[in-house]
């Protein structure tokens, strides 16, 4: 079995290494979320990407002077109240570990509009009952990405019991609802041996509806050469934050090894499984899952065989 | 696994952004995932920190309930360097 195998919890009839049917596009064909329901039809588009970089979604807020890395990106209205709010609230966590350099995250709201709907608020319950927060995206009608530890830990029990999806969330707004998960995807690389190159996952969800209206990020698996000065952004919900607010921030990739990605882009814990997104020609496309604190801050890079475990995950 | 209290001395490799938020440390006996919880109690020389002081690299006594074979959730972590 190899480790990029899918595996899946334990809602599937505890099945470990159910494999996916073959796969009848290349690792590098990429796809393009829609953009809700009107436009889920149009999904599944296939792009080339090759050797160009990306742009970095543009949130009021967002400097581009204090971000070295930054340079174009996408506007994003805030109302003056929500963004005057103070930073970490949290008398406990005063200091956040995988804050690079200067804190220049920005918060997301209202949260509805694309890219930030397509980004979900995890509320995870694992077997001995502790609970923790992490972050998906959509990436298809009924299946959210995210990394593999937030669907299986190990030191909690393995499988998590439950995952409550809420995309879009802003504060104490869940202005799209939210579904609880208990059917998970992961890799053997994951599952079996905690390696940290295989450590990506998603939730399957009970049906498509929540999809189907928030639309969903497209994929892409990118040649070691585009990543020379990608711009990349990502958003999620961390912990350090008021709960339930959306936290956006972006830069360069650093360094593009054969399975992960480095980068210095302000992230906090609660942000893993975060979608790290290049925006070009208005396409958006996940090239990497967000997991790993300590400056730089990783992700799973999407390669051709990550690409295609989503693809079949997208397909459920 | 009997679920009984173990501690590990080691050092900090990777941090993982759950929140809270899991942990790998090797130690001499190995490897160890190590989940936190809104329970645990961080330490610096029995001063209480913020999660911003773990960082990788840093030595670390973990104390917790052991629940797989080199997997347990901590109830303290005091960093040690």
């Amino acid at each position: 079995m190899s480790d990029h195998q899918s595996v899946s919890g334990p809602d599937d009839g505890g099945t470990s290494g159910q494999a996916p049917g073959p796969m009848p596009v290349s690792g590098h064909e990429s796809v393009s979320g829609g953009a809700g329901a009107a436009e889920s039809a149009a999904a599944m588009v296939a792009d080339s990407f090759e050797g160009q970089s990306g742009l970095l979604e543009l949130a009021s807020g967002f400097s581009r002077d204090v971000s070295a890395e930054s340079t174009l990106s996408e506007q994003v209205q805030i109302s003056p109240a929500l963004s005057s709010l103070p930073p970490a609230e949290s008398l406990a966590f005063e200091e956040p570990e995988t804050v690079c350099g200067n804190d220049d995250r920005v918060r997301i709201s209202p949260c509805t509009s694309i890219p930030w709907r397509w980004i979900c608020e995890l509320l995870v319950t694992y077997p001995d009952g502790a609970g923790a927060r992490g972050t998906g995206w959509f990436l298809g009608p009924r299946t959210v990405g995210t990394a593999g530890h937030v669907v299986f830990s190990r030191a909690n029990g393995g499988w998590a019991r439950q995952i409550e999806v809420i995309p879009g969330m802003d504060g104490a707004s869940r202005p799209f609802g939210s579904q609880v998960g208990n059917s998970f995807r992961s890799t053997n690389g994951w599952v079996n041996n905690t390696d940290p190159e295989y450590d990506y996952g998603a939730i399957v969800l009970p049906t498509a509806d929540l999809g189907n209206t928030v639309g969903f990020f497209g994929f892409a698996a990118l040649s070691d050469a585009s990543y020379q000065n990608l711009f990349v952004n990502t958003s999620g919900y961390p912990g350090d934050k008021p709960f339930g607010t959306q936290w956006f921030n972006a830069g360069t990739v650093t360094q593009a090894t054969q399975r992960r990605l480095s980068y210095m882009i302000d992230t906090f814990g609660g942000q893993s499984g975060s979608a790290v997104w290049r925006l070009l020609n208005n396409q958006r496309h996940v090239v990497g899952i967000h997991g790993y604190g300590g400056c730089p801050n990783k992700a799973v890079r999407v390669t051709g065989e990550v690409f295609n475990n989503l693809l079949a995950w997208r397909n459920v | 696994m009997d679920g009984g209290t173990s501690e590990i001395d080691g050092a900090i490799i990777a941090i993982r952004e759950t929140w809270p938020l899991q942990l790998v440390v090797e130690a001499p006996g190995g490897r160890h995932d190590v989940a936190l919880s809104e329970d645990t109690a961080l330490t610096r020389a029995g001063t209480p920190v913020g999660s911003g002081a773990l960082e990788v690299g840093a030595v670390v006594r973990v104390v917790g309930r052991l629940s797989a074979p080199h997997a347990m959730v901590a109830s303290r972590v005091d960093i040690l360097s």
